[in-house]
C-alpha cells in the first residue's frame, strides 16, 4: 500500500507548506512502526437498492436522505463496504498520545491516509471486476455524510454483519471502535460516473484540512 | 456420565448451525433469531431433534446473542428468552433415545470492551452473569461461550460463570485466517490465558471452513491441556446479491472433520451454513475414531492480550522501573496521579525489548488497591507486553489480577503459610505464573539448601491447590555481595539446583548484589551473567541500563540464543565516544524540537540559574516563538507539539528540581477539561491540554466521553471557574449543551470555553458557550485573558 506523504501532511495540518526535517523523520519512523503492526480488513457485500420518495431502501431497511438518494440515484445495486485498522492502530495513537503528541498528530494523520490509500485500494479492485461486466462504481458515501444521519450506522452494521465478520463496534451515539474504521455505500451504476469528488463537496468551507 | 467426565475421553459430535436454518425459513438479516424461540419454538424444537436424528449428542440452546444488549427494545427479557430457549433443547434432548447434552450457548456481547472500546469490563459481567442466571438451573449440562474474539470479554464471561453457577465451561474462538483473534491474540495466548482461568475445554468455531482451521486445530494441540471442540462454518463464506452462503457439501466437510479428530479433536460439529446433513456424515465418519488421550503440556507461560511470553528458553528480561523505590520521580508522579509518567515508563522499556513489565505502586500514602489496578489497566492500554503485578498487598493483588488482561506474572509469595495461603487461591482463580521467594517464617536461610527446603514446601503447597510447578518461578533471593562474601554463591547454587534438579523457572532481582559498593555496574553485570550461566530464567533489571543489556544480548549470543549474532548485531548499544554536542540555548532547543537536548539544558541551568528566571528567559520566550509562529501561519501543528513536548520536558526538570528542594511551582490557573459525552475523540482536547500545561495551567483532564455530571462534580471538588469542552461530532454538540446548562444552573458563576471540527462562533453562541476557540493557541490565549482579569 502506497501511502501519500502529501495527504498525510495536509491532515497533520500543513496545508501545502514544506514540513522540517525533524517531521519527515518522524514521519517515516511512524510508517516503519505502523506498517509493521498494522493490518487494514474490509468487508463488502451487495444488496439491491430502490429509491423511495426521500431516500433509499436496501434490504427492507429505508435510509430517509436525499444525499444519498442523489449518490444513488441510477443505481440498482449498491455494494455496502467496511474497513478497519484493528484495535492495534487505537493502542498506538494511545501510547503517543501519553509520550509524544507531536508523533500523536503525525499517526493520526498517517491512520487517516491509511484508510483511504487501503479503501482505495479494495475498490479500485472491486471496480475492475465490475467493469468486465460494463457497470461502474460510484465514489464513496459514507453515513454521516450530507443529511444522512449518523444514526444509520446501526441498520448498516446489521445489514453487513460488521462486528461479527470484522470486529468493529458502535457506541451509543453510533461511533465506531476500532476509531481507525470506514463505513460506505458504493453504488453500482450503469452509466460512467463524473470524475470522483472528494472533501469539496462538504459545506464546510473554512475547514483547514479541506483541499485546495 | 456427565459431560465433564466424558469430555476428551470419547469422541462427541456437536449440533450444526441454527441461524442458517432459520434464514432458510424467513429470518432476515438484522432479526434477533433468538425472539423465534417464542415466534416460532416449533421450528426450534424441530431443529434440535433434526441434529439429535443426525448424531449429535450436545444441542445448543437458541440464545447465542440474548444478552440484554442485544434484547434492549426487543420487549423480552434475558430471564424469559434464556428459560424459553433451554426448556425447547433440554426437552429435545430428554425424548432421545440416547444421552444427549444441552450447551447453554452464549456468544460476544456485540460491545468492545474498554479501554479498546467503552463497555466497562465489569458491565461485561453482568450481561453474562445475567444470562447465565437465568439459564443455569434449567436442565443445561455445560455452558458454552462461541464465536468468541476478544480475550477480555472471554475473561468476563469465564468469571460471571465460574462465580454463578457449577457447571463446567467450554470457550470456543473465531480466528482470522492469520490465526488471531479480533483483538489481535494469537492461538497460544489464546490457549494459556484460557487455561489460567481454568476452563474445562477450548474450541475453534465459525470464520473458517474445515480446511483453513485444520493448521490451527494443530496448532492449538501443540500448547493446550485440555480437551479441544471444533466446528466449522461449511467452508468461507461466498456472497452473491446480497446474500452469504457457505458452499461445502456434507461429503467433503465430514472428510475433513474425520482428519481433524485423528489429528487430537475431542467433540466435533459445524457452525453457519452446516446442516443436519453436514452432522450425519460427519457422525458416521467420525464415530469410531478412537480418540486421542489429552496430553499434559509443560510451558511456564505469561501473556498479554495479545502477546504470549515462555519462559525456559532463551531467558527474558522483566523491565523493573515501574517501581517507586528509590525512585524520587515516579513517587512524586503517583503522589499526583500522573499515569502518563508511568505510561512512558512503560513505553521507554517497551523500546528497549523487555519482554514482561513489572508494576508496582506501592506507597505508604496512596490506596494501592485502587492505583495498581489503575496503572495496569493504562499501562495494558499502550503496551502489549505481559505484566508482572508486584504487590505485598492481597487486596491490590486481587483486584489487579482481576481487571487484568491475560495471564500475568505475579509478584510474589513465599514460604510462610500466611502468604502461600493469601497467594495461591487467586493464582488458582484468576490464572499466572507465581514468583516465589525463598524464603519463609524464620527468614532467609543462610545456605543453598536452606532455600532449597523452601522451594520444595512451596512446590509441594501449591501442588495442593491445584497449581502445577509449571505456573511457578523461584527467586532464590539476591543479597549484597558486599555484606557476604558467599552471598552470590549462596544464591546460585539454589537456583542452579532449582532449575535443573527441580525443573522449575527461576528468576532474581540483580542489581541488588551490588548494594554498598562502588560502580555498582561491574558487579551488577558480571552478576547477571553468571546467574544467566546458571540457568536464570528471568533477569528483572533496569532495560535503559546499557551495561546490562549489553551483557544480556552478549550471553545470548554466546550461549546459542541468537542465530548468527542476529539480535546482537542489531541490539548491542556501542560505546561511543561521547557526540560533540552542538551548543544550544534552552530557547533554540524547545524551538527546534530537541526533547532530550531540552531536558539536559534545562538541568545544566538549574545549577547556575533559579527555576522562575529558566522560564521566564528560556521557556516562555520559545513557547511564544512558536506559539505566533501557529497563529501566523509559518509553523504548524506537528511543529507547534514537537516544542511543547519540548518544553514540557524542561518544565519537568524544573518541577523535579524544585520538589526536591520542597517547593512547588506556582500556577496560573486550574481549568478542567474533556470531551463531552458520547464523544470519543480527544485528539483535539489533547493539544489543547499539553499546550495549556506548558503555559503553567494546571489542567485536570477528565478524559473523554464525559457525563455533565462528571463535570460539575470535578468543578465542585475542585473549585474550578473555567472549564474547557470538547466535541467532534455534531450528534455530541448535543452532550455539550446539556454540560453547559447544568453547569450554569447549578453554579451560576462558571465560565465554559468550547471547541471542536463542527463548531464555530455561531453554534457556540447558540448552546450557550462563553468562547469559542477555532485552535488551541486560541484557548492558550483565553485563558490567560481570564486568569488576568479574573
Amino acid at each position: 500500500m502506497e501511502l501519500r506523504l502529501s495527504e498525510i501532511l495536509r491532515y497533520s495540518g500543513f496545508r501545502s507548506h514544506e514540513p522540517d526535517e525533524l517531521t519527515l523523520k518522524k514521519i517515516e519512523q511512524l510508517e516503519d512502526e505502523i506498517l509493521g503492526s498494522v493490518t487494514p480488513k474490509s468487508i463488502y457485500r451487495e444488496f439491491g437498492v430502490r429509491a423511495l420518495e426521500n431516500g433509499v431502501e436496501i434490504n427492507g431497511v429505508k435510509f430517509l436522505s436525499e444525499a444519498l438518494k442523489k449518490n444513488l440515484s441510477g443505481c440498482d445495486k449498491v455494494l455496502l463496504y467496511c474497513c478497519t485498522l484493528g484495535i492495534e492502530s487505537d493502542v498506538i495513537l494511545r501510547k503517543y498520545g501519553a509520550t509524544d503528541s507531536s508523533k500523536f498528530v503525525l499517526a493520526q494523520a498517517i491512520f487517516t491516509e491509511m484508510c483511504e490509500a487501503y479503501s482505495d485500494e479494495i475498490t479500485e479492485k472491486l471496480a475492475a471486476e465490475y467493469l468486465k461486466n460494463g457497470l461502474y462504481l460510484n465514489p464513496r458515501f459514507s453515513v454521516g455524510y450530507g443529511d444522512l444521519a449518523l444514526e444509520y450506522q446501526r441498520e448498516f452494521f446489521k445489514l453487513l454483519e460488521i462486528t461479527k465478520r470484522i470486529g468493529v463496534t458502535l457506541n451509543d451515539e453510533c461511533m465506531m471502535t476500532p476509531s481507525k474504521s470506514v463505513t460506505a455505500f458504493i453504488g453500482i451504476t450503469k452509466d460512467q460516473p463524473c470524475e470522483r469528488k472528494t472533501c469539496e463537496i462538504c459545506d464546510k468551507t473554512d475547514c483547514q484540512f479541506r483541499k485546495r | 456420565m456427565s459431560f465433564k467426565e466424558r469430555l476428551g475421553k470419547e469422541l462427541l459430535i456437536f449440533d450444526g448451525a441454527m441461524g442458517t436454518i432459520l434464514q432458510k425459513n424467513g429470518l432476515v438479516a438484522g432479526e434477533l433469531p433468538e425472539l423465534w424461540n417464542f415466534k416460532n419454538g416449533e421450528l426450534i424444537s424441530e431443529i434440535h431433534k433434526q441434529y439429535i436424528e443426525a448424531g449429535a449428542d450436545i444441542i445448543t440452546t437458541n440464545t447465542f446473542g440474548a444478552n440484554s444488549l442485544k434484547l434492549d427494545g426487543s420487549g423480552y427479557s434475558v430471564d424469559g428468552v434464556v428459560k424459553k430457549a433451554c426448556s425447547l433443547a433440554r426437552k429435545a434432548a430428554d425424548e432421545a433415545d440416547k444421552k444427549v447434552y444441552v450447551a447453554l450457548d452464549m456468544g460476544p456481547t456485540g460491545k468492545l470492551l474498554e479501554p479498546y472500546g467503552d463497555l466497562p469490563f465489569e458491565k461485561a459481567y453482568e450481561l453474562y452473569k445475567e444470562q447465565i442466571l437465568a439459564g443455569k438451573d434449567c436442565g443445561v449440562d455445560f455452558v458454552l461461550l462461541e464465536t468468541m474474539g476478544d480475550l477480555y470479554e472471554i475473561k468476563a464471561a469465564v468469571l460471571a460463570a465460574k462465580e454463578n453457577c457449577e457447571l463446567p465451561i467450554v470457550v470456543s474462538m473465531i480466528f482470522n485466517e492469520k490465526g488471531q483473534l479480533l483483538t489481535g491474540a494469537d492461538i497460544k495466548t489464546a490457549v494459556f490465558t484460557l487455561e489460567g482461568l481454568g476452563v474445562d475445554g477450548i474450541g475453534l468455531n465459525c470464520g473458517l471452513g474445515p480446511k483453513q482451521m485444520k493448521d490451527f486445530v494443530g496448532e492449538v494441540l501443540k500448547y493446550t491441556s485440555l480437551p479441544l471442540t471444533v466446528n466449522p462454518n461449511a467452508g468461507l463464506p461466498e456472497c452473491v446479491n446480497g446474500v452469504t452462503s457457505y458452499n461445502v457439501l456434507p461429503e467433503e466437510f465430514s472428510d475433513d472433520m474425520a482428519q481433524i479428530v485423528r489429528m487430537g479433536a475431542s467433540a466435533v460439529g459445524g457452525c453457519c451454513g452446516t446442516t443436519p446433513e453436514h452432522i450425519k456424515a460427519t457422525a458416521k465418519k467420525c464415530r469410531n475414531i478412537a480418540v486421542c488421550p489429552v496430553n499434559k503440556k509443560h510451558f511456564t507461560a505469561v501473556t498479554s492480550y495479545s502477546k504470549t511470553v515462555i519462559m525456559g528458553g532463551k531467558p527474558i528480561i522483566i523491565g523493573e522501573r515501574i517501581n517507586p523505590t528509590g525512585k524520587k520521580k515516579l513517587k512524586e508522579a503517583l503522589r499526583n496521579n500522573d499515569l502518563d509518567y508511568i505510561v512512558s515508563e512503560a513505553v521507554a522499556q517497551a523500546d528497549k525489548n523487555s519482554d514482561v513489565l513489572d508494576v508496582n505502586v506501592g506507597l505508604p500514602e496512596i490506596d494501592e488497591a485502587e492505583m495498581l489496578s489503575k496503572a495496569v489497566r493504562r499501562v495494558q492500554s499502550v503496551v502489549n507486553l505481559p505484566l508482572q503485578i508486584d504487590t505485598a498487598n492481597a487486596s491490590a493483588l486481587e483486584k489487579a489480577l482481576r481487571i487484568y488482561n491475560g495471564k500475568p506474572l505475579i509478584n510474589s509469595v513465599n514460604g510462610k503459610e500466611e502468604s502461600m495461603n493469601a497467594v495461591f487461591p487467586l493464582a488458582k482463580k484468576y490464572g499466572g505464573v507465581t514468583v516465589c521467594l525463598t524464603l519463609d517464617e524464620n527468614g532467609i536461610p543462610e545456605t543453598a539448601e536452606g532455600r532449597i527446603e523452601i522451594a520444595e514446601k512451596i512446590i509441594a503447597k501449591a501442588e495442593s491447590y491445584g497449581i502445577s510447578k509449571d505456573n511457578l518461578i523461584f527467586d532464590t533471593l539476591t543479597l549484597t555481595v558486599s555484606t557476604g562474601s558467599d552471598n552470590a554463591k549462596i544464591t546460585l547454587d539454589a537456583l542452579d539446583y532449582i532449575r535443573h534438579t527441580l525443573g522449575v523457572n527461576t528468576v532474581l532481582g540483580v542489581s541488588n548484589i551490588s548494594f554498598g559498593l562502588p560502580s555498582r555496574e561491574s558487579i551488577n553485570t558480571a552478576f547477571f551473567t553468571m546467574a544467566l550461566q546458571r540457568g536464570l530464567s528471568a533477569g528483572i533489571v533496569n532495560p535503559l541500563s546499557e551495561d546490562m543489556m549489553n551483557a544480556y544480548y552478549s550471553y545470548c549470543a554466546l550461549a546459542g540464543f541468537d542465530d548468527n549474532c542476529e539480535n546482537y548485531i542489531r541490539s548491542i548499544v556501542k560505546t561511543q565516544a561521547a557526540e560533540t554536542a552542538e551548543s544550544i540555548s534552552l530557547k533554540q532547543a524547545i524551538i527546534k524540537g530537541m526533547n532530550t537536548q531540552s531536558a539536559t539544558l534545562a538541568k545544566e541551568l538549574l545549577k547556575s540559574a533559579d527555576a522562575l528566571e529558566i522560564i521566564n528567559s528560556e521557556i516562555i520566550p520559545a513557547l511564544d516563538e512558536v506559539g505566533q509562529g501557529f497563529e501566523n501561519g509559518t509553523v504548524f501543528l506537528p511543529q507547534l507539539l514537537q516544542s511543547a513536548d519540548c518544553a514540557k520536558a524542561a518544565f519537568d526538570e524544573i518541577k523535579f528540581s524544585l520538589s526536591s528542594s520542597g517547593k512547588k511551582q506556582e500556577t496560573k490557573g486550574r481549568i478542567v477539561l474533556c470531551t463531552v459525552k458520547g464523544d470519543i475523540h480527544d485528539i483535539g482536547k489533547n493539544i489543547v491540554k499539553v499546550l495549556l500545561e506548558n503555559y503553567g495551567f494546571d489542567v485536570i483532564d477528565l478524559g473523554k466521553d464525559v457525563a455533565p455530571e462528571t463535570v460539575l462534580k470535578a468543578v465542585i471538588d475542585n473549585g474550578v471557574r473555567l472549564v474547557g469542552l470538547s466535541a467532534l461530532m455534531t450528534t455530541t454538540v448535543v452532550s455539550m449543551q446539556e454540560t453547559i446548562d447544568l453547569l450554569k444552573r447549578e453554579l451560576g458563576d462558571i465560565t465554559v470555553c468550547v471547541g471542536g471540527a463542527v463548531l464555530n462562533q455561531e453554534y457556540a453562541d447558540s448552546i450557550g458557550a462563553d468562547f469559542y476557540s477555532k485552535d488551541a493557541m486560541g484557548t492558550v490565549r483565553f485563558c490567560e485573558k481570564f486568569f488576568t482579569e479574573n
